[in-house]
């Protein structure tokens, strides 16, 4: 059976693959206003959900200005059907 | 055993595939099935049932947001179940990193392969905007009851 052997890990090669960070950096979130820190941001959601859609939105906002907002809307029905029919020779 | 008077399953589903030229159709390159596209619509725009075409005309324009939008993905052929015939896209029209500042509630489905980018279908929903953020749309079942198109 081949075994592959274990690299041996020192921190310069851990350095070197993986962008390292620090505790003090934080999150960034990408908007508007370009990429801010997440703590500066108000995160707000919500749902819609009636017989045609389920529509989740979610915002953050930077004082008063919404500055990401995403929607993710799932059609139940398309409400979009043709019916067909054969007209009667009688 | 008696007759029954109906319009057959199958040519709802031929329908769908192209089979059936009534009247003056499209000389076809090869049976591969068309492209087809998603574009959004301003809530001011007036699509419906009379739009023949995909046009710019009354389409979202913002960041991110190139217009004719997205390609529609198509990997399940129409079916039938009962006397329905029905279709779905296969995945999400999906539009990520866009600002989209003007509301807009609807959204075309268009033959992007048809030179004249005929339309298919036009799908309205609650009114949004985006800002900087994605916009997804899923698809519902894939059903006769469901499906995004039916000819019942």
């Amino acid at each position: 059976m081949h075994r592959q052997a274990a690299a041996h890990y020192t921190p310069e090669l851990a350095g070197a693959a993986i962008a390292l960070t620090t505790p003090e950096a934080a999150p960034q979130i990408y908007t508007a206003r370009g990429n801010l820190p997440a703590s500066l941001l108000e995160y707000r959601y919500g749902w819609l959900d009636n017989e045609h859609e389920t529509t989740f939105v979610e915002e953050h906002w930077l004082g008063d200005e919404c500055v990401k907002r995403s929607v993710h809307t799932h059609l139940k029905d398309s409400g979009v059907s043709a019916q067909a029919e054969a007209a009667s020779l009688a | 055993m008696a007759n029954t008077q109906a319009m057959c399953t199958s040519f709802k589903q031929d329908l769908f595939n192209g089979l059936h030229a009534f009247g003056a159709s499209v000389i076809r390159a090869a049976t591969t099935k068309d492209s087809f596209k998603a574009a959004l619509f301003l809530a001011s725009a007036t699509l419906g049932a009379a739009t023949t075409a995909y046009s710019a005309t009354g389409e979202v324009s913002g960041t991110g947001y190139t217009a004719g939008g997205v390609a529609v993905t198509n990997a399940t052929a129409p079916t039938t179940s009962g006397t329905t015939a029905f279709w779905t896209p296969s995945a999400s029209f999906a539009w990520t990193g866009v600002t989209l500042a003007t509301a807009f509630d609807a959204v075309q489905v268009y033959n992007d392969t048809a030179a004249g980018k005929n339309s298919v279908s036009v799908h309205t929903f609650g009114s949004q905007t985006v800002t900087a953020g994605n916009f997804t749309l899923t698809m519902p079942a894939n059903d006769a009851t469901n499906a995004l198109l039916r000819l019942a």
